[in-house]
């Protein structure tokens, strides 16, 4: 069985597409100890079996809210074996922070390209294979109120749970900054408590960000007072 | 001219400049678009919550937030 969470910012039809995934069947809780709901239903493509996890919807995946602080928990720490990225076709730019933040988790993205039809009344041509390109990872085109591309999304699931690939792309902040990345991800790579857990280049990105929940989890870490001096 | 996005009258269209904020409140309102160079308008204006078109999205902000928001609205009217 693979394991899919599903993630987008507000309003891009998260939900029907989890519907159109699972049938409408979800089994519905909250995440542990918090009031925010939690949806997991069962999807079967060409006999495999799949476990989809709704994710809250969020605009970024800073850890400032409980919805995003539970999205980016979930994709770090249970490690899902695909992340599939609802995107709004017709707010292109806006969405792609998220897609962005999610490579940089190193999670294994698939991303769905949701009110296809709504950006093509706008006047707007998105050319899918060129954005897989840039971004490494498969884009799927789809609509979900009429359930197009649903088919095409279950077999990039699919493919994508069985090549684990991990996307290529990097940004790049800039001298100064790539020059600390490199030395707190040096300085990382020492505890493997750290390593182990969590992508080195990100957790070295959030803490020159003074994340606060990064830096409470390198704060216990024995390689911390040196970490403090790269970002002090 | 430059003033405060909380300035800017109903229907007023700028272009944002500057924002003058805290960490956290800066990183917020990139995320949410309000990133140097990008257009605006005013949807409704204040006192109180100012409602603002961003990157296609209608975004309300404090009054206090849109103080920290410096625009440029060309040619004063």
């Amino acid at each position: 069985m693979i394991r899919v969470a599903l993630i987008g910012n507000p309003n891009v039809g998260k939900s029907l597409i989890f519907n159109n995934l699972t049938g409408g069947r979800a089994h519905v809780g909250n995440w542990p100890g918090k009031t925010v709901e939690k949806k997991v239903g069962k999807c079967v493509h060409k006999g495999v079996e799949m476990e989809i996890i709704d994710l809250p919807g969020v605009y970024s995946l800073t850890a400032r809210s409980v919805d995003e602080l539970i999205a980016r928990d979930f994709i770090v720490e249970e490690k899902p074996d695909v992340v599939v990225d609802i995107a709004d076709a017709s707010n292109l730019e806006r969405n792609l922070y998220l897609t962005v933040q999610l490579i940089e988790l190193e999670a294994n993205v698939v991303v769905a390209l949701n009110k296809s039809d709504l950006a093509m009344d706008m006047g707007y041509e998105i050319d899918a294979d060129e954005l897989s390109r840039l971004l490494g990872v498969p884009v799927v085109p789809t609509v979900a109120t009429t359930k197009q591309g649903m088919e095409e999304l279950k077999d990039a699931i699919v493919k994508a749970a069985r090549e684990r690939k991990k996307s290529p792309l990097k940004i790049d902040y800039g001298r100064r900054a790539e020059a600390l990345i490199e030395r707190l991800e040096e300085l990382i790579r020492k505890d493997p408590m750290l390593s182990q857990r969590y992508p080195t280049r990100w957790l070295a990105v959030r803490l020159l960000e003074g994340d606060e929940d990064v830096l409470r989890k390198v704060r216990g870490s024995a390689v911390w007072p040196e970490v403090a001096e790269v970002i002090r | 001219m430059k003033m405060p996005l909380a300035m800017l009258p109903e229907g007023g269209e700028a272009v944002i400049t500057s924002v003058v904020a805290g960490r956290g409140l800066a990183r917020r309102l990139y995320e949410m678009g309000f990133v140097r160079g990008e257009r605006v308008k005013v949807l409704r204006a204040g006192p109180g919550p100012v409602l603002v078109l961003v990157k296609g999205s209608r975004v309300a902000l404090g009054w206090g937030v849109a103080m920290k928001i410096i625009v440029d609205g060309g040619e004063a009217p």
